[in-house]
């Protein structure tokens, strides 16, 4: 076989090695998804009957079961569960228990908002953390080394309703920078952002810092500085590009964290994201809400968690081997 | 290789940058169409920060812009609205029947310019005023009425009092384009108060011919009113923008726009109001103190809410006997709490308070702190040490309630009561209470909202068949039937006062404090007249001045 043939075989394995985890990575996410819309739908309404919450305190036994006749609450649970996932596969989430918006569309509404907040987030945590990662690695126990983890101490000790309110305080209050909470232009995004991403920095700081420590004391870094390569050269092309493996998991479970976790930012920020709608929602046991988000919300994880898996396999060649 | 990565990288830049595109779209995106029939203009969420953190003195904005906990359920069709969606509501919409500045009920000021109702009190006639139009043109007649009652009267109908109505309105008739005929099924002595902005939003006047037109969702997306304002563009827990209308028949509205800002957090609207971005906020007492320093004005509708701890299961011991139940109402300390809860701005109440504003209130004297006589009951009742259980949880409208409950606790085991507390959520204890699934010895508190009438509130706590009773007890009952078969008010108001004597006597209940809706704002913003009227922030009276 020749050379040229040789590389053309090698391409196709490779590819079809790829097709073969993301067609396996697809299905069990399928199944995944299955199982969590059941967990979902029990314990969603584990949680209590949302009729006593859409009614006064007055309403009388009769009025209560003729709304929940109304909302078709009445039927058996798991006649309700086949409608639910027949109807989810068509999109179909129901309507809001609250206020009978499509429930989904109550979701995507409040996407963009919760997911730009969070790239934004994710991509300032990265510039702050990639430089002081690497710079704590390459001066390892030093004062830059000390500087660079009182830094990342800082970030997770401080909890973000603190440090949001702070921000909000000196950045819009007394010295009138930044706006005080909303969306609207591209400074409303700073506070939240840094208020979000603040705590991420210490997380993707430590993981750069170990995992640089362990490419700089590697052979072939050795033989690099041997054949007289630059500091700077062999840092950031071929070190920093190595120990980026474990920061994008870790920047993979931050996304999704900064998904489905960002209430409290959300809150002090009167930010109109996902966060807030899931809490209203569980507070209002406003089923079809929770179970739209909750899935929702998944898909989306599970899908950046393969963008995650496809950027590994781009930056590290041993994988598509 | 390359290639496949440089694609990989590509596509993730693109998700990206799609992501922050999206976002950084218009403020005004809405939640449905933007279109609205008759919009004048779009305002915008945000309003320009002024140069200090002092209050504002120039002339009234274009734009009236409040900063509230929340909008309700964030609808705008009165048939899918809770209670707190009649901040905005009494903006947009007419009601049936509306009210002065003294609470009362108003034909100057109302759909029904008059009314009357027959002997027996089943057949109520309203007259209705000609000249009103809804914001998309459609004349105001009788049809829109009895289309607006029959609607809201519906069986899927969210609206809180719909039941009431169902219950007491037999049919709707039209005799004439402005003329509406109401038979209820028995004598109905309140009805024109059900039916006013005094009470829900049951009276609130819809299009009958733009509904039928376009649609229930086009109207809930796109909803037509005829109140000083019309919608104009809305984003889900963000804001709520209405624009004046011009032909409102009333009065001429002081603002061209009125915009709602969703702000849950405390902190966030008071730096908003500090940074002049907006005119208006609620506030707790703590905060309204901090403001008024600054030079903030401090408005309170004073009654907005009754804080009082039910004390559940009354059929069971420890709380079966009348003394157990006298000695944990004098061990309380509530001057002492309110001091350090409301900074002193709570009303001490001795009412069953949860119905502070009704027409049959009756004043009651104030318990006593007496933890030594509190003592000697519980050894005369032979129950020196009750088990009590106090359930404790966050409350909309009261965020001392945890703390209130933890205070009131130490001070039942400081007169020798066993406590426990239980850290839960109110729609858990609601769910529990309703299942008659509470333990022995539950208390939990509860702030109701505003003021109501007739007997609907009270019977559901007080009623032996209530799903929410606290007692079994026969008087209360005869009294409650009493009450709900008034001919006239004056009967009502002196039963009312009966069952207040009675409540009180037998210590029912353990009443605490009323409350008001506290508001800061800007000094511009002048003078705000409050009524008595439920769960509305008065915001007609605030459009209405000039």
């Amino acid at each position: 076989m020749t050379e040229r043939n040789d590389g053309r075989f090698v391409r196709a394995a490779s590819l079809a090695r790829i097709g073969r985890f993301l067609l396996a990575r697809l299905v069990g996410g399928a199944l995944a998804f299955v199982l969590l819309s059941a967990v979902i739908f029990v314990l969603a309404r584990a949680s209590g009957d949302p009729l006593i919450l859409l009614l006064p305190p007055e309403a009388t036994a009769l009025q209560i079961e003729t709304l929940r006749h109304s909302l078709s609450l009445d039927e058996p649970l798991p006649v309700q569960y086949v409608s639910f996932l027949r109807n989810a596969a068509q999109g179909d989430f129901g309507q809001s228990l609250r206020d009978r918006r499509p429930a989904l569309r109550s979701v995507v509404d409040r996407l963009p908002a919760t997911a730009s907040l969070a790239v934004i987030a994710l991509t300032l945590a990265v510039v702050i953390a990639v430089p002081l990662g690497v710079a704590a690695a390459y001066h390892k126990d030093t004062s830059i080394d000390l500087v660079a983890k009182t830094i990342a101490l800082l970030g997770q000790s401080a909890p973000a309703f603190w440090l949001g309110l702070v921000l909000i305080q000196l950045f819009s209050v007394n010295w009138q920078i930044f706006p005080v909470a909303g969306m609207g232009s591209p400074a409303h995004f700073v506070l939240p952002a840094v208020t979000l991403g603040w705590f991420s920095v210490a997380a993707l700081m430590r993981v750069l810092r170990s995992s640089m420590i362990d490419v700089l004391d590697s052979e072939y870094v050795k033989f690099l500085r041997s054949q007289g390569f630059s500091e700077r050269f062999i840092l950031w092309k071929h070190c920093l590009r190595n120990a980026l493996i474990p920061v994008l998991s870790v920047s993979g479970l931050l996304f999704a964290i900064f998904l489905t976790g960002t209430v409290v930012v959300e809150t002090v920020f009167a930010w109109p994201g996902v966060g807030r709608l899931t809490y209203e929602a569980i507070i209002a046991r406003d089923f079809p809400v929770i179970q739209a988000v909750i899935l929702f919300t998944a898909g989306l994880v599970f899908a950046v968690n393969m963008g995650i898996d496809l950027l590994y396999l781009a930056v590290d060649p041993r994988l598509r081997a | 290789m390359r290639r496949s990565r440089r694609a990989s990288l590509t596509l993730v830049a693109t998700a990206t940058a799609v992501l922050i595109l999206s976002a950084c779209a218009s403020s005004t995106t809405t939640d449905g169409q933007t279109d609205e029939p008759g919009a004048t203009e779009q305002p915008t969420a945000s309003s320009e920060p002024t140069a200090s953190s002092e209050p504002t003195e120039e002339t009234p904005s274009e734009t009236l812009t409040i900063a509230l906990t929340a909008l309700g359920n964030q609808t705008f069709d009165p048939l899918l609205s809770d209670v707190g969606n009649k901040v905005f509501l009494t903006l947009m919409y007419d009601y049936l029947i509306d009210i002065n500045g003294d609470s009362e009920l108003d034909p100057e000021r109302s759909v029904a310019e008059s009314w009357e109702v027959s002997e027996g009190n089943t057949v109520h006639t309203f007259h209705i005023r000609e000249g009103i139009t809804f914001h998309n043109g459609d004349d105001l007649t009788a049809e829109d009425v009895k289309f607006s009652l029959e609607r809201i009267m519906r069986e899927d109908s969210q609206s809180a009092y719909a039941g009431n109505l169902r219950e007491q309105i037999a049919s709707v008739e039209v005799p004439d384009p402005y003329t509406v005929v109401i038979t209820t099924n028995s004598s109905s002595i309140f009805l024109e108060y059900d039916l006013s902005q005094l009470i829900g939003n049951e009276g609130v006047i819809v299009p009958k011919g733009y509904i039928e037109a376009n649609g229930e969702e086009a109207f809930q997306q796109n909803p037509v009113g005829s109140g000083p304002y019309k919608f104009a563009d809305f984003r889900a827990d963000d804001h709520l923008a209405l624009v004046v209308n011009p032909d409102y028949w009333k009065f001429t509205p002081a603002y061209e726009s009125v915009v709602f800002r969703i702000v849950p957090e405390e902190q966030t609207r008071s730096a908003l109001l500090q940074r002049g971005e907006v005119d208006i906020i609620s506030a707790s007492p703590r905060k309204a103190r901090e403001l008024e320093a600054e030079g903030f004005t401090r408005h309170v509708k004073e009654g907005a809410y009754a804080v009082t701890v039910l004390l559940d299961q009354q059929w069971e011991p420890p709380l079966d006997d009348a003394r157990v139940r006298e000695a944990l109402n004098i061990a309380i300390d509530r001057d002492g709490l309110n001091q350090s809860l409301f900074e002193g701005l709570a009303t001490v109440t001795g009412n069953y308070s949860i119905n502070s504003l009704d027409l049959g209130y009756k004043e009651q004297p104030l318990y006593e702190f007496d933890p030594e006589r509190a003592r000697q009951l519980l050894e005369e009742a032979g129950n020196p040490n009750p088990t009590i259980v106090a359930w404790s949880y966050e409350r909309a409208g009261l965020p001392e309630a945890q703390r209130m409950m933890e205070a009131i606790a130490s001070m039942w085991q400081d007169v020798g009561a066993e406590v426990e507390i239980r850290s839960s959520d109110y729609n858990t204890v609601r769910g529990l209470q309703q299942d008659d699934a509470l333990p022995d010895g539950s208390v939990h508190p509860i702030n109701a909202g505003g003021q109501t009438v007739g007997i609907g509130r009270l019977s559901s706590i007080f009623g032996s068949n209530a799903l929410l009773s606290v007692t079994h007890d026969p008087r209360m009952d005869e009294l409650i039937a009493e009450v709900a078969a008034s001919e006239d008010v004056a009967t009502y108001k002196r039963l009312m006062g009966e069952i207040a004597d009675y409540i009180r006597e037998n210590h029912i209940s353990l009443p605490l404090y009323e409350l008001g809706n506290v508001f800061m704002a800007q000094e511009h913003v002048g003078s705000w007249n409050f009524t008595t009227a439920a769960f509305s922030w008065d915001l007609l009276n605030l459009v209405e001045r000039n």
